[in-house]
């Protein structure tokens, strides 16, 4: 090895919680870190059938690599699901990226997209949403990316949902919930989302709990992702993005403060999900069947106001 | 020195002779939102720039 290379491989690339990483030993600490969530929490079991929510971003393209790492280890089946909303210049790259990974690394995927699903692409119904209904992109987009997350998966005979919600998703979520008011929400975050099972909902685990982003952005470059920078033209409208932004600078300025949020948080989760669990059996919208919070669900809602026509997957009607 | 700051997809001359934490506080960014890339390797903030290096300031922020 040259001295040139040798150098490179002892430089520090990370320093967090009074330690410092070469290449190497980040790469090894971050993949350890993550398998280690997977298995204490139970997030990935023998006899599932894991599907991996991968929009082509950093945070999903590392959850997709490391599930697909461990499932292949456990000879555990899995494959890759992508909603493409139809954000023009945000969504289209990041679907390519993603495309170019799961061939790369011999990945089965599928491309669901509102387009096709609701008659809409995001791009098309956003204006109409907030001049008529006063309601932000990201709140309709979160109500039909979910529920197609959801209705997708569970058509495609998946056990488990993988999402690369990260330790900063979280904690963004949980600041909101409290501010807002609303621990019934909080009681559903956690490495295993949810409170009750339904058979309505592929249970939703997220492997990435513990990682902050900016320990996944460096992973996805040490390991050579092609991933780009991406940053949906919506998020400026949102409330997590002030959440977001209040909360980097708290971790300037006091280092953890991130990690001490959530390790808080998951010491009284059980707690929070005991207290909002109910024998209760879900609502079923008396429009589509699916669970609902009341007698007609935000999708069926959004179908009426917005016009959206809803399809079924039929043999690759995606 | 030449800065990409790719969250604004610009690049600008700076004075080296500095860390990279200096470099970060004089360009107003919060060093936890990014990492730091010196002619094409990841460093930490601590690390002294040079005028001659290419400095990449790449966002860990993405999505929605």
């Amino acid at each position: 090895m040259s001295q040139e290379i040798a150098q490179q491989e002892e430089r520090l690339v990370y320093k967090a919680h009074g330690k410092a990483y070469t290449k190497a030993q980040f790469l090894h600490y971050y993949e350890r870190k993550v398998f280690k969530t997977i298995t204490k929490y139970n997030l990935i079991q023998k006899d599932d059938n894991v599907c991996i929510a991968t929009s082509g971003g950093k945070d999903s393209i590392t959850v997709l690599y490391l599930t697909a790492k461990y499932c292949k280890k456990h000879d555990i089946p899995f494959f890759a699901l992508c909603i493409d909303e139809g954000i023009a210049h945000y969504r289209d790259h990041t679907v390519e990226d993603l495309k170019a990974f799961c061939t790369a690394h011999t990945i089965p995927h599928t491309i669901v997209s509102f387009k096709v699903r609701f008659g809409a692409a995001l791009d098309e119904i956003r204006e109409k949403a907030m001049q008529e209904y006063g309601k932000k992109p990201c709140t309709v987009c979160g109500i039909l990316r979910r529920a197609l997350l959801n209705r997708a998966s569970r058509e495609l005979k998946a056990t488990k949902l993988v999402t690369g919600h990260n330790m900063d998703d979280e904690a963004q979520s949980l600041l909101m919930n409290l501010v807002l008011g609303n621990m019934r929400h909080n009681a559903s975050l956690g490495p295993v989302t949810g409170i009750n099972t339904s058979k309505h909902f592929t249970p939703r685990v997220k492997p990435l709990y513990f990682m902050n982003e900016k320990e996944t952005r460096l992973y996805c470059l040490l390991k050579g992702f092609a991933v780009h920078f991406t940053e949906c033209p919506n998020i400026s409208h949102s409330f997590r993005a002030v959440v977001r932004d209040s909360l980097n600078d708290l971790e300037l300025q006091h280092e953890g403060a991130k990690n001490g949020l959530i390790n808080a948080f998951m010491e009284i989760m059980p707690l929070l999900k005991e207290k909002y669990r109910s024998d209760k059996q879900f609502t079923i919208c008396t429009r589509c069947g699916e669970a609902s919070a009341g007698a007609v669900c935000n999708v069926c809602r959004l179908q009426e106001e917005l016009d959206l026509k809803i399809e079924e997957i039929h043999n690759g009607n995606t | 020195m030449e800065v990409f700051i790719e969250k604004e997809q610009r690049t600008i001359s700076e004075q080296g002779n500095c860390t990279g934490a200096e470099l970060l506080k004089k360009l107003g960014i919060n060093a936890t939102t990014i990492l730091l890339v010196r002619n094409g390797e990841v460093i930490l903030e601590e690390e002294h720039l040079d005028d001659s290096d290419t400095i990449q300031i790449l966002s860990v922020v993405s999505g929605g």
